[in-house]
């Protein structure tokens, strides 16, 4: 088809139709909104090697 | 939808704080008064042990397919039996008592189901119970199966020992004593102690009550306990699928009204399909389960204990989780 279809004149700029990388997708929104909505039981961190912190006056951790 | 990657398991982790730290906090002042014993008495207490290995027992959906509690009752295992709280009334139900149920979701009113609420009738109509795959007993007669678990509860209730959570509704910490039983209070780990205005920080300093990692949901919760608090050196989990068996209906499902509210038709696409090269089956998961899973698998990285993963169903599987039938488990550790 490119070889038919030609322009005839020079842009002053160049722009590139291609999609902006930076902009989530349809399904990328989606995923990010369907996480937003959505929470466990109750909050969760992880420290490395903790699993029972007893105060830092003891400075105890199991 | 896709596997989650580690930012989106953030934002289910922030959403989770935000959702659960407050009413936890809220929670645990008027729960103060209540808390005699810690989580860290237990070892004081008995300081010996019968068994190395513990079992867990979660209310997953494959409790309920395999059944397990007769193969216990029968065998002659010896170590302790841990039920997250929602596999309290299976166990009862089925001559299982175990020796600890651990709890800790914060819900005004759905949590005190499993151990009988003495209120229902007095409550909002909800029909969280019917319309998911998770106690199916509780699915029809909800009225009748309420007054046996309040009597079963209250039977039973002075042989086991609750790991309550000081994140938990006032009227559960009620109940618990009502029914007799003993009370060994933690908190939830909600954050990092060392950041700026941290929950864990002040609920600690509240209350004075040992912090232990949650991975999110009850049954992590217990699998941490029978490691750190317990010291078990191998722990057995039942009825952990953290998904959904391929047959159920996504309408079954925890979060799917959600879902619904949000994406209309597109609901199932917040589904994660997982193919367990055990069962050779594909699960479904949705994005908080899938957290839970993941945390679960870090945790077990992490922890000098074996982990059984004897559910027979689900996808907790990977580095650190030995997947095996739950007869081999008793076999070797009974």
């Amino acid at each position: 088809m490119s070889q038919y279809l030609k322009g005839n004149y020079r842009l002053p700029k160049k722009v590139n139709p291609g999609v902006n990388k930076n902009q989530p997708t349809t399904a990328e929104k989606f995923e990010q909104e369907t996480l937003t909505k959505l929470g466990g039981s109750i909050a969760f961190v992880m420290k490395p090697k903790t699993f029972v912190w007893d105060g830092e006056e003891n400075e105890k951790t199991v | 939808m896709k596997r989650l990657s580690k930012t989106q398991l953030e934002i289910i982790a922030r959403q989770t704080l935000e959702k659960t730290a407050e009413i936890g906090w809220e929670n645990a002042q008027k729960n103060r008064s209540y808390i005699r014993k810690t989580i860290l008495d237990l070892p004081r207490e008995a300081p010996t042990r019968d068994a190395d290995s513990a079992v867990i027992v979660s209310a997953g959906p494959s409790l309920h397919r395999r059944h397990p509690a007769p193969a216990i009752v029968a065998s002659k295992f010896k170590g302790p039996i841990i039920a997250a709280d929602g596999a309290l009334g299976y166990c009862l139900r089925n001559g299982l008592v175990p020796g600890y149920v651990v709890t800790v979701d914060p819900h005004p009113t759905r949590i005190i189901r499993w151990f009988g609420d003495p209120a229902l009738a007095q409550r909002e109509p909800d029909d969280y119970f019917q319309h998911q795959d998770l106690d199916p007993a509780l699915t029809r007669q909800e009225k009748a199966r309420n007054e046996e678990l309040l009597d079963l509860v209250n039977r039973y209730g002075k042989s086991i020992k609750v790991i309550i959570s000081t994140s938990v509704d006032l009227e559960l910490t009620l109940r618990c004593l009502e029914a007799g039983m003993e009370l060994y209070w933690w908190n939830p780990l909600y954050d990092d102690y060392d950041s700026p205005n941290s929950y864990s920080r002040r609920v600690y300093q509240l209350t004075r009550v040992p912090c232990m990692v949650t991975g999110g949901n009850c049954g992590t919760s217990a699998w941490v306990f029978a490691h750190a608090v317990l010291h078990s050196k191998r722990t057995a989990l039942l009825g952990m699928d953290l998904s959904y068996h391929p047959d159920t209906l996504v309408q079954n499902t925890q979060y799917y009204r959600q879902l619904v509210e949000l994406f209309g038709d597109r609901a199932d696409e917040a589904f994660i399909r997982v193919y367990n090269p055990y069962l050779k089956e594909t699960w479904y998961t949705d994005p908080t389960y899938y957290w839970y899973r993941q945390g679960l698998l870090e945790l077990a990285r992490q922890a000098d204990c074996e982990t059984y993963n004897c559910t027979e169903g689900g996808i907790v599987f990977g580095k650190g989780i030995k997947f095996i039938p739950f007869k081999d488990f008793l076999e070797r550790f009974s």
